[in-house]
């Protein structure tokens, strides 16, 4: 069993969400972007220990978006949806009652006004207030099909780690220690058997302290209490009674159980002497050990407030097997681990809106969502965690990026929350889709690759650009009939490539075709509409641009570091006399690309020297994340 | 948690070497069970055993059975042994069944004919049927009866003219489906189709592991085949009780073939019980003798004593019901309730009435306040009935009135479609609770007043309308009917213990008394004159309500006839029933009678 949806109405920071989830759900998103709201609202429907004055809810439960929400009788309501219990047979029997399709129930929780009072108050001119509301849960699609919570909480449940809890105190405290429910539960512990180790430990408690009490020495000590007592006081009716033995029923002994801990048997010590991170990781422990018979959703907000790094990893990956698991982080360490980004569900807060994209309904292929994978595993999950993003095609421009951006704005772009993302190539469609989708701004920063020996149908040369057709692309991957349209706002009157309606975008060498010839009468048209898509591209490659942009002495200097003087020379003599660039990229490549502009960010130069196409993607992207 | 009362009857029934055999059954069992063998008491017992012993929270049971009255029973029983209404406990008729476990959870999934959601269950069908009597031009009433048991079973069925015989369920199913309706048969009908999708199967066994269902000799081939899919398609653990030869109600396309059907099928583990608790050996002797499915009955606790009297016509068997046989009743301190006359039909019934109110003997004729006999089956009936003993602060002779069933039942027929928070239950117990109190009660005022009264205090018309419009129908026929009663007349017309009953020999079914009277018993009225003589299914039919009928005394069963019968206004003289002179032998004459 898992949550496979969850849709929010008019809740808090949620005016109108529904996502998909995977069996996991990690929860990623700014500070106040409504992570604990979130959990809170699934709370509401699943949570079996929340009081049930909590499920009343306020004023300010409601979006903030909504004027007069109670006045007007808004509804406030949440959705979870279930699948994959079929075969629970204890689940089935429930949610059978529940279900929208095969194998996939629906729980919702509504707080809505009640109806009499609502057309009682219409007819006499009255407002609504809060106390003219009332919650219910339906199940399925119909919300006459009402149901008690307890019908469906006896079974299954929701427990939280808060992200502030106070763990040493939660465990000296026998109400709120985990110990209390492992020691309590029957399916954890025989009760009966425990029951009897409790009757013995009485029992053996007892016999020890009346041979104390028996003693000579406390008698004595006893007598002389009585005779002060009678002799000073003059009272004789009380008998004092010393003894070590408290009140040894069995549910007070269970009561004074505490964990302790230690190396070994001679070095136990209590938990207020232990590390705070161990506490944690017991605490935790003992959480996950007690929530493992039941059925029940298990979320923790932010792991990483109490865990190391690495035991935040452990911990996750072990504790992921049981149960449906539901964490907040800001953790990206934590969201490395995660086996499939599916799991993650991220917030975006606008104004006091919240967006939240679930990575579950993506619609990617799984090579796609492998290759983004992989890129995340290697770079932290960085991009999912910024503000904005720009999408480079190599190390050269991962090291120059920020450097221009700093001379640019004099401000880090790590300050500004943006990252550079490096797609080792030009296949920047998987990425476009994410950020699109997990709605991130981004800027995609490429090399044109104008090329002027291409030559058209009829054999005449013409300045073709990869850059421009791969950027076309780009913009047709989130928009999907943008090419066709270009197609025909333009092209219409070639006869050669009116083709019906479908076909083009099935057919990528016809594509081709048309933008080549395409771009043989617009190119500074489509480089317009690249940029206004975010898209930025040079002519050729950005070492070229730089060279252009006054570098010449810095990549002199580079290479005389590098080769020999001979060779250095002819470089020299080339670089003056316009290299052809093939040529400078083989130079660059004998040196390292990654190597060569580490070099040149060393000694950048002045924001005049920035080329165009970057200053202004990296214009556009800052105007994105401000 | 178990009550003592459980114990004890369970304890009981381990004296009884058959009724332990299903306590202790594990796989699909069938009991063939005679009246009085204490079947119900066994299967309800089964039911609290297996909650209390071999079914764990959410999973349940199902309690299947064919009346409102008897689940009313079975939730009176259950509760006394200390099983509380939950999730997953089903006890209800097998039309509720297909509602709530079939029809709504899975119609939007599986079924596009019409919005069961929104359609409303109607019992009334008169005027739809008319609609397709109209529309075929159809007018003879024999051909009207058989279109009616065709409406019952064409799912079931093959037809010659197959094409024809879809045509004409189309039509009548759509007249339905048109305003939004939908009748008991049409639920079984969807519930059968739906039924066929192993996904819906899957989801009834996760709920009822065991499912137990009682009376079985009355299921229609509509039941039968719902109950066959479960069988077939799903592990639940079926406990199945019946007695072929107390199936009665042909007329409703039941049959017992379909109990003997599965009686005979090797899956299940057959259990007979042979002991009777009710009545003593020979009658029960001597009806083994006539019946066809024959089951030896050994008598156990009390014993019957048979009595006849031949008179020279009905009007004279009533006379000396009057004048010999009560007197002699009353001397020996048998009330009047306990004493049941039972009649054929209201050929019979009409002239008893007459005959009973010239000699002012008081007496409860149920049909004659509750004109339609499905409103003996009625909650609304049931409910008025207690409000107003409870008010009067009188008892039911077969349960306790208390105030927390009046509101159970206050809430579940007029608030069933409400979502009710806690506060407005709340709300509504208080209201109920004043209003019933508040009423001082003089006990002449008139019983209309009262039910006006109720109305403006708790609007149940309006309420009806909403929750549950066939028994709005029920409550302005009772209100006609009952004008000119005070209400302590009504409150004595139910539930009074000096009346005597006037029932059926139908609707005695299940009931008992200490005295059960059988006049009219004229060869021609048992069986009836119209039956033709090679028609041997509905002869047997004849003799399982006669076999019905006698099998309601407890003390004593008297039987009178005068060896003749008038159809037609001519005088057939055919002399008593054949079956009566079958078991004579077993009856002294009433004259004897002390």
């Amino acid at each position: 069993m898992h949550i496979s949806k969850i849709e929010i109405k008019n809740y808090r920071n949620f005016k109108d969400v529904s996502f998909s989830t995977n069996s996991k759900m990690v929860i990623i998103g700014e500070n106040k972007s409504g992570k604990t709201n979130l959990i809170q609202a699934i709370r509401l429907v699943l949570d079996d220990s929340l009081p049930d004055s909590k499920r009343y809810l306020e004023k300010n439960d409601f979006n903030f978006d909504i004027n007069n929400p109670i006045e007007n009788g808004e509804e406030i309501t949440i959705s979870i949806e279930f699948s994959d219990f079929s075969d629970d047979k204890e689940l089935l029997s429930i949610f059978c009652d529940y279900l929208i399709a095969k194998d996939i129930a629906k729980i919702t929780y509504k707080y809505t006004p009640k109806s009499e009072i609502v057309e009682k108050k219409k007819k006499i001119g009255e407002k609504l207030s809060i106390n003219d509301y009332m919650y219910y849960f339906y199940g399925g699609n119909n919300t006459l099909n009402v149901i008690y919570k307890n019908e469906f909480l006896s079974i299954l449940r929701m427990r939280t780690l808060d992200a502030i809890r106070d763990v040493e105190n939660d465990m000296e405290l026998w109400s709120k220690s985990p110990l209390k429910s492992l020691l309590t539960n029957d399916k954890i512990i025989n009760q009966e058997q425990l029951n009897e180790q409790l009757e013995k430990i009485q029992n053996e408690i007892s016999d020890t302290t009346n041979s104390f009490k028996h003693s000579d020495i406390i008698k004595l000590l006893q007598e002389n209490i009585d005779k002060y007592l009678k002799d000073v006081a003059g009272v004789s009716t009380i008998k004092t009674n010393i003894n070590l033995e408290g009140n040894t029923d069995a549910n007070n002994i269970l009561k004074i159980i505490k964990i302790f801990s230690g190396n070994n048997e001679h070095s136990i010590h209590s938990l207020s002497q232990e590390s705070l991170g161990l506490n944690n990781l017991l605490y935790y422990s003992l959480f996950m050990l007690a929530e493992k018979p039941f059925k029940s959703i298990v979320a923790i907000e932010e792991p990483e407030a109490h865990l190391h790094p690495h035991l935040q990893r452990m911990v996750f990956k072990n504790s992921m097997e049981n149960h449906p698991l539901i964490l907040t982080t800001h953790s990206q360490n934590l969201v490395n681990t995660i086996s499939d980004i599916r799991d993650i569900v991220i917030l975006n807060n606008y104004a006091n809106t919240t967006k939240i994209s679930s990575l579950a309904n993506l619609n990617m292929t799984d090579i796609e969502l492998k290759n983004i994978q992989r890129y995340l595993d290697v770079n932290r999950s960085e991009i999912l965690f910024a503000k904005g993003v720009i999408l480079v095609e190599g190390i050269a421009e991962e090291y120059l990026m920020p450097q221009f951006a700093k001379k640019l704005f004099g401000q880090d772009l790590d300050q500004m929350g943006i990252s550079v993302c490096s797609v080792n190539g030009t296949h920047f469609e998987d990425f476009v889709k994410l950020l699109n989708y997990i709605h991130i701004p981004f800027v995609v920063v490429t090399d044109g690759d104008n090329n002027a020996s291409t030559k058209d149908f009829n054999g005449q040369s013409f300045l073709y650009s990869d850059g421009i057709v791969r950027g076309l692309y780009l913009i047709n991957e989130t928009n999907s009939d943008f090419i066709e349209n270009i197609i025909t706002k333009y092209i219409s009157f070639i006869p050669d490539l009116k083709v019906s309606n479908g076909s083009i975008t099935a057919n990528k060498d016809l594509r081709r075709k048309g933008i080549k010839l395409l771009q043989k009468y617009k190119l500074d048209l489509f480089n317009r509409i690249l940029k206004n898509n975010g898209i930025f591209l040079n002519e050729t490659t950005l070492e070229i641009e730089l060279l252009k942009n006054g570098y010449i002495q810095h990549f002199k200097n580079i290479f005389s570091r590098y080769f020999s003087e001979n060779k250095c020379n002819l470089i020299k003599e080339e670089l003056d006399n316009q290299i052809a660039p093939d040529k400078l990229i083989g130079y660059i490549e004998e040196i390292g690309k990654g190597r060569f502009a580490q070099e040149l960010s060393i000694s950048m130069l002045d924001t005049d020297t920035i080329p165009n196409y970057i200053k202004e993607a990296l214009s556009k992207i800052r105007d994105k994340v401000i | 948690m178990a009550t003592e009362f459980y114990n004890k009857c369970i304890e009981e029934c381990y004296s009884d070497q058959e009724q332990i055999k299903v306590l202790e059954s594990g796989t699909h069992t069938i009991i063939k069970a005679g009246p009085g063998s204490g079947k119900t008491r066994v299967l309800t017992l089964k039911a609290a055993k297996l909650l209390f012993e071999n079914v764990e929270k959410p999973r349940g049971v199902a309690c299947i059975t064919y009346t409102n009255k008897a689940t009313q029973e079975l939730k009176n029983r259950l509760n006394l042994y200390g099983i509380e209404y939950r999730k997953n406990l089903f006890i209800d008729t097998i039309h509720k069944f297909c509602i709530n476990n079939i029809l709504l959870p899975f119609s939007d999934l599986y079924s596009n004919k019409c919005d069961i959601q929104k359609c409303k269950i109607v019992k009334n069908l008169t005027r739809y049927y008319n609609e397709f009597f109209d529309y075929f031009s159809i007018t003879d009433k024999s051909t009207k009866d058989s279109y009616k048991k065709f409406f019952k079973e064409y799912k079931y069925k093959q037809y010659k003219n197959q094409e024809k015989a879809k045509q004409a369920y189309e039509y009548y199913s759509n007249i339905f489906f048109s305003n939004n309706c939908l009748n008991f048969d049409l639920v079984l009908d969807i519930a059968n189709e739906i039924i066929k999708d192993d996904y819906v199967c899957k989801c009834i066994e996760a709920k009822y592991p065991y499912i137990l269902i009682d009376e079985y000799q009355d299921s229609s081939i509509a039941m039968h085949t719902l109950f066959k899919t479960l069988i077939d398609k799903t592990n639940i653990i079926f406990y199945i009780v019946g007695d072929p030869d107390q199936a009665i109600y042909g007329f409703t396309a039941s049959s017992p073939e379909y109990y003997n059907e599965l009686y005979e099928s090797e899956i299940f583990q057959k259990i007979e019980f042979h002991k009777n608790y009710r009545t003593q050996n020979n009658i029960f002797t001597v009806v083994k003798n006539f019946l066809t499915n024959t089951q030896q009955i050994a008598a156990v606790n009390t014993s019957t004593s048979c009595y006849y009297k031949k008179c020279s016509n009905l009007k004279e068997q009533i006379e000396y019901i009057i004048s010999n046989i009560l007197p002699k009743l009353d001397d020996k301190g048998i009330k009047r309730r306990d004493v049941c006359i039972l009649y054929r039909d209201f050929h019979s019934e009409n002239p008893i009435i007459e005959i009973l109110n010239e000699n002012n003997v008081n007496f409860v004729d149920s049909n004659k306040v509750y004109v339609d006999k499905d409103f003996n089956d009625s909650d609304l009936v049931t409910f008025i009935e207690d409000i107003v003993l409870w008010s009067l602060g009188k008892s039911k002779q077969d349960k306790e009135l208390t105030f927390k069933q009046l509101y159970a039942d206050y809430i579940r027929i007029f608030h069933k479609k409400k979502i009710l928070s806690f506060d407005d239950r709340k709300e509504l117990k208080v209201n109920l609770y004043k209003t019933l109190t508040d009423y001082s009660f003089d006990e002449n005022i008139m019983f209309l007043d009262f039910i006006t009264y109720i109305n403006t205090q708790l609007n149940i018309e309006k309420l009806l309308e909403d929750n549950n419009p066939d028994e709005l129908e029920v409550l302005k026929s009772i209100v006609s009917k009952t004008t000119e009663y005070t209400i302590i007349q009504f409150a004595e017309y139910i539930e009074s213990e000096n009346s005597i009953r006037l029932l059926s020999a139908h609707s005695s079914k299940g009931l008992e008394y200490k005295v059960v009277i059988i006049p009219d018993l004229e060869d021609g009225r048992y069986p009836s004159w119209w039956i033709s003589s090679d028609n041997k299914n509905e002869l047997d039919e004849e003799r399982r309500l006669l076999f019905v009928a006698t099998t309601r005394a407890k003390d004593y069963l008297f039987i009178l006839y005068s060896g003749f019968y008038i159809s037609n206004d001519r005088k057939w003289e055919k002399g008593p029933s054949r079956y009566f002179n079958e078991i004579k032998s077993m009856f002294a004459d009433a004259d004897n009678f002390t």
